[in-house]
């Protein structure tokens, strides 16, 4: 008798058992699908790949040019405490500057999160591919993090780890160990700042991937959420009173730069809750759109 | 005769086309932007400011989005054909190729400076609402230079977006960062180094011979030797021009090898 | 008579992926089917000459022309290609009319020609629909038609028959063997061996971008010694016919098939087995009742060639 197959994929609708990481294959496929590809690695890495390398340089000098300042016995009076007081200070500049490069440096973060997060759901969504997903027994949930986790994973590269290599290298060349014991708070303000950077960029690099039809037009998306808010930003902040630095997304990070990182600065002087709050709701409105467009590309079409 | 026979089908085909398509939506959304300051802007005025309705023309207008919407628009003039993977049709024609480059511009670049334009004169609308005649509006003749230098710089970058759809295979990231990487960090560089990208020369054809337009938007850090507005548009034009020979260059020799 | 396209060492690489190489070949007038598996190079060699590729390495004229970039030998030539691509927001009449505009025609003509087109490929009653929204094989009869609107002298179709349901690939080969019998000459590249069979006995088989064979399905398989010719037996008494059948200088293998009523053997020269045959069958009894000769089809060919 003959029978005839019309549906292609169909949702999957069994028992699905317990994985707590079902999403794993998804980001490591896509890490790795992502990293076959040497020239985009290349060109996107290598602005802080040189800086990393040039500040890990400098506080090593910093603290090498310290080292040989030490006194080889014990002054008297005035001179220790100048002494002591002009190791201080030298401590202060390099906990600041590492502040000062974490915060700058990150702009570069920009580009990798854009080429990578881009294509993550757009190439899906092109190929039809995101069928062959669902047909499978993950949530929504779980492709979402595994996609997620690719965009974050590549923004951490070009974010967290400058960071983190800096700290080690100033950790590491301390006179004992003073960075890891006394200024331990650095290395937490490096990842937590990293964190916030990582959240908000790949959470608005999936939104527009997930809206776009294409890598291209995904990427252009991502610049405009970036970059036209920071253009009105600096038209509108003529009006007193009005934190019009706040609408961009870049100001807001470089506010909350200076708020755990206690950099003192009085520029661009958006309150702390503003700053925090834009941030917040960016990623809250990218994950909806992310959650709202899942929910579509779930039915088979 | 027979290049400009098929520029005119080209570009007669591709108009309605590009009118109705996702890209010019997503134009049209850029363009909307300064609109919006415009109106967050009147939303929020107490009265004691002066509108910037000239900072957003050329902040917001010619930094920004004028060059992103010439991105979109203009990268696709060829680069759509070979993305539909109907370039195949147009290259087996009796026609010469450069005709494809040269038609399907001419359609984008319309819709490009109508959006512009349209965008421009919408701020200066829901500024003057605000603003009584005659008090701190801008003389007209500044406006209708803005206005021209926002529409020259759509035809411009467009022109230069579309020479690089016929060269590469990913013009948008290329024209993106060119414009925002390249540009941005030529025009912070000291010295004459400015002079190599376009936005010198849209600065000059708008401040040049302008003290005090100059003096309100360019900073005291950005201020530099501007060249004469008229050399500034034939500088202008002759981008245009190298840009679409050399797209047309690009198109005419290039084999385009399209995915089964 | 001269060739309507002739390639001479033709080579043609995709970086480290050969697509062509050392194809030398000369095609005339007529119905020519391009066979090979896929990969073979057959969308390649149609690229080029088509005019959308330049060769690597090697010359390829068509119609006694370079066709690379050739804006006037793309008057004379059809091209339809394989990838399913057509311009959505148009409708198949706009279509076709548009391409026909770039070739010169004027609005009337176009017009005319497009519908005229259309109708050949039984999409006249479609052709104001948005190509949009076609189904694969409308989408594939649009890009027929633009191929043969011009009327052209050669016509290039890779894979014209995919997406087709049967009564469509049945209209499309009667239309190719009308064009052909007006006077055009057909280049068609496909996996359907026996629709080609049945279009044309000309063929042409590449494999991993080399020319494997050219010429009629029999000459080719003639040149297939090596492989011994096939031929099934239907007998009453097919065991006792099998060994009378062993006896015979001509017989290579005899192999007992199914319920034992067939015979399946193997033989070096089919002629003489036939005299042979005749002799035996007459005078034993053996109630022969049919004969088949199973290796003598395209598909036998390429497989012994492609295998």
């Amino acid at each position: 008798m003959a029978i005839t197959r019309l549906e292609v994929y169909r949702r999957f609708t069994g028992p699905r058992r317990r994985h707590p990481l079902r999403f794993w294959p998804i980001t490591a496929a896509n890490v790795r699908a992502a990293s076959k590809r040497k020239l985009p690695l290349l060109l996107l890495y290598a602005i802080p790949a040189i800086g990393t390398a040039i500040f890990s340089f400098f506080v090593y000098a910093k603290f090498a040019a310290e080292a040989r300042l030490l006194p080889d016995g014990a002054g008297g009076g005035l001179a220790l405490v100048d002494m002591l007081a002009q190791r201080a200070l030298q401590r202060l500049e390099v906990r600041n500057n590492i502040a000062e490069f974490n915060s700058y440096s990150q702009t570069f973060a920009l580009l990798p999160a854009a080429w990578f997060g881009s294509a993550l759901f757009a190439a899906d969504i092109r190929a039809g591919a995101h069928q062959l997903y669902f047909c499978r027994p993950i949530t929504r949930l779980d492709y979402f993090l595994g996609k997620f986790l690719t965009a974050a994973f590549f923004t951490a590269c070009a974010v967290l780890v400058p960071g983190l290599v800096i700290c080690a290298v100033a950790a590491f060349n301390s006179p004992d160990w003073y960075f890891l014991l006394e200024e331990w708070d650095v290395i937490v303000d490096t990842v937590l700042y990293s964190l916030v950077w990582i959240v908000v960029t790949s959470s608005v690099a999936l939104a527009v991937s997930s809206l776009a039809a294409r890598r291209s037009f995904a990427i252009v998306g991502f610049f405009a959420v970036f970059f036209i808010p920071h253009a009105m930003g600096r038209v509108l902040r003529s009006l007193e009173g009005y934190d019009f630095f706040a609408i961009s997304p870049i100001y807001d990070l470089r506010q909350v730069a200076i708020e755990i990182f206690d950099l003192g600065h009085s520029w661009p002087g958006i309150p702390a809750a503003t700053a925090w709050s834009v941030l917040a709701g960016t990623v809250a409105a990218s994950l909806l759109v992310v959650a709202l467009r899942l929910r579509r590309l779930e039915a088979v079409g | 005769m027979r290049f400009l026979l098929a520029v005119g089908i080209l570009f007669r085909a591709h108009l309605g086309k590009t009118v109705l398509s996702v890209r010019t939506l997503i134009c049209l959304g850029l363009a909307a932007m300064p609109v919006a300051a415009a109106l967050l802007f009147v939303w929020a005025w107490d009265g004691r400011h002066e509108p910037p309705a000239l900072e957003l023309a050329w902040i917001l207008h010619v930094q920004t989005i004028v060059p992103l919407i010439a991105l979109v628009l203009g990268s696709a003039a060829v680069a759509e054909e070979v993305e539909g993977r109907t370039i195949s049709y147009l290259i087996t024609r009796p026609i010469p190729r450069a005709a494809i480059l040269v038609g399907r511009w001419l359609a984008l670049v319309l819709v490009v400076t109508l959006l512009l334009a349209a965008s421009a004169w919408a701020v200066f609308a829901i500024f003057d609402r605000i603003v009584p005649a005659g008090a701190a509006r801008q003389p007209a003749e500044v406006r209708e230079r803005l206005v021209r230098v926002i529409v020259l710089g759509g035809v411009v970058y467009s022109a230069v977006f579309a020479a690089a759809g016929a060269f590469l295979k990913r013009p948008i990231i290329v024209g993106l960062g060119y414009t925002f990487a390249v540009e941005g960090f030529l025009a912070n560089l000291p010295g004459g180094n400015q002079s190599l990208t376009i936005q010198y020369y849209l600065k000059s054809c708008l401040l040049a011979g302008d003290p005090e337009l100059s003096r309100r938007l360019m900073s005291a850090r950005e201020a530099i030797d501007l060249v004469s507005p008229g050399e500034g548009l034939r500088t202008i034009l002759g981008i245009v021009l190298a840009a679409l020979v050399l797209g047309a260059v690009a198109i005419t020799r290039r084999e385009y090898v399209l995915p089964a | 008579m001269s060739a309507v396209v002739e390639a001479v060492a033709l080579g043609r690489w995709y970086g480290q992926v050969v697509g062509l190489n050392e194809l030398t070949v000369r095609m005339e007038p007529g119905i020519t089917g391009l066979l090979g598996p896929n990969g073979a190079g057959k969308s390649t060699f149609l690229g080029l000459i088509a005019g959308e590729l330049k060769p690597s390495r090697g010359t390829i004229r068509v119609l006694g022309e370079d066709p690379f970039a050739n804006g006037l030998l793309f008057r004379r030539v059809g091209y339809c290609p394989q990838r399913d691509a057509v311009y959505g927001r148009m409708s198949g009449r706009e279509m076709v009319r548009f391409l026909l505009r770039l070739g010169g025609y004027g609005r009337r003509e176009a017009d005319a020609r497009a519908r005229r087109a259309l109708e050949r490929v039984a999409l006249g009653e479609d052709m104001e629909r948005r190509t949009a929204g076609y189904s694969k094989g409308m989408r594939q009869r649009v890009k027929i038609a633009q191929a043969i609107a011009h009327d052209p002298e050669l016509l290039v179709l890779d894979e014209p028959l995919g997406g087709l349901d049967p009564v469509g690939r049945r209209d499309v080969i009667r239309l190719l063997a009308e064009l052909a019998a007006a006077g055009t000459s057909v280049l068609v590249s496909s996996h359907v061996l026996h629709e080609i069979e049945a279009l044309t006995a000309e063929i042409l088989l590449v494999h991993r971008g080399r020319l494997l064979a050219q010429g009629t399905i029999a000459d080719v398989r003639e040149l297939l010694r090596q492989h011994p010719r096939r031929v099934e037996i239907v007998a009453r008494d097919a065991r006792r016919l099998a060994r009378a059948l062993l006896d015979a200088e001509e017989v290579i293998a005899v192999r007992l098939l199914d319920d034992g009523t067939r015979l399946s053997l193997e033989t070096r020269d089919v002629a003489r087995f036939h005299r042979r045959l005749t002799e035996i069958a007459a005078g034993g009894g053996f109630g022969v009742q049919g004969l088949e000769s199973v290796d003598a089809s395209l598909e036998a060919v390429f497989d012994y060639l492609v295998a």
